[in-house]
């Protein structure tokens, strides 16, 4: 049985690794929505995305709060939004 | 034994299930749209995944779990086609040896196998793809190397990767249903 369970596991590791280079994980079209929502809010909303604005987006409606949340965080670490503005909860793209 | 016996009930019924559709779904569209390719080569052929994938979870062992669909495959679909006896052996070992030949490959960078083992098993299948069509070439004696080798490296190949994208959505479908 651990055995079966060792395959099926790599399996599974190997098909999410696929899923990832290729850009079809649920963490990569989050992320794509993300950066989306934010222009898109920048776009109209004097240059600033906030947290309560992104949470209502109409694209961000089939994610859950903590993962929106958590890819906020993610992407401002790794550069691809920013934040903006003299208080908390305010994002742009990056430039 | 019961492992053997439930490595064979899988990679059978993923062998039947794939080479269904690929006879009933994916070769009907091909031969209304590309006319120009002989009905005999499906440019998406599934089968080749489920091969590919036993030959690198299974070794060796795939070949006989693979036998006897692939000889029930063969008596009802390959034989009108020509195709000799020995022919499904000589696609499953081709399989087989294809990611053998991977694997010796890999060692070189085994960090590289593990991170992006679809590639490595794309490859193997390349490679398997083109053993095998150079085998059944052989074999029939009348080996073309612009239609039927490429065809069935095609086909393979293309067939293989569509199955593993099939997998992410069917790994994807299952963990939601939990």
């Amino acid at each position: 049985m651990p055995n079966k369970l060792t395959k099926l596991a790599k399996l599974k590791l190997m098909v999410t690794k696929m899923e990832a280079d290729l850009g079809l994980s649920d963490h990569s079209h989050l992320n794509r929505t993300l950066v989306s929502a934010v222009a898109d809010l920048h776009e109209r909303k004097d240059g600033s995305a906030s947290t309560s604005d992104l949470l209502e987006h109409p694209l961000l409606q089939e994610f859950s709060r903590p993962s929106i949340f958590r890819a906020l965080k993610a992407m401002e670490v790794s550069g691809e939004i920013k934040k903006v503005g003299p208080v908390r909860g305010y994002y742009a793209p990056a430039d | 034994m019961k492992e053997h016996f439930q490595n064979f009930i899988v990679v059978t019924i993923a062998y039947l299930v794939a080479f269904s559709l690929t006879t009933a779904v994916i070769v009907p569209i091909q031969s209304m749209y590309l006319t120009a390719v002989p009905p005999a080569i499906s440019l998406l052929f599934l089968p080749h995944g489920v091969r590919m994938l036993a030959a690198h979870f299974f070794g060796w062992k795939s070949i006989l779990y693979l036998l006897p669909v692939s000889y029930f495959m063969y008596g009802l679909l390959i034989q009108p086609q020509g195709v000799p006896l020995i022919g499904p052996i000589v696609s499953l070992l081709a399989c087989y040896v294809g990611m053998k030949l991977v694997s010796l490959f890999a060692h070189i960078s085994s960090t590289e196998m593990d991170t992006s083992m679809w590639k490595w098993l794309l490859l193997g299948g390349f490679l398997g793809s083109i053993l095998n069509g150079l085998g059944l070439g052989l074999l029939q004696n009348e080996f073309s190397l612009s239609t039927q080798m490429l065809g069935y490296a095609i086909g393979d190949v293309s067939g293989q990767f569509a199955l593993m994208l099939a997998l992410i959505y069917y790994f994807r479908y299952i963990q939601k249903d939990v």
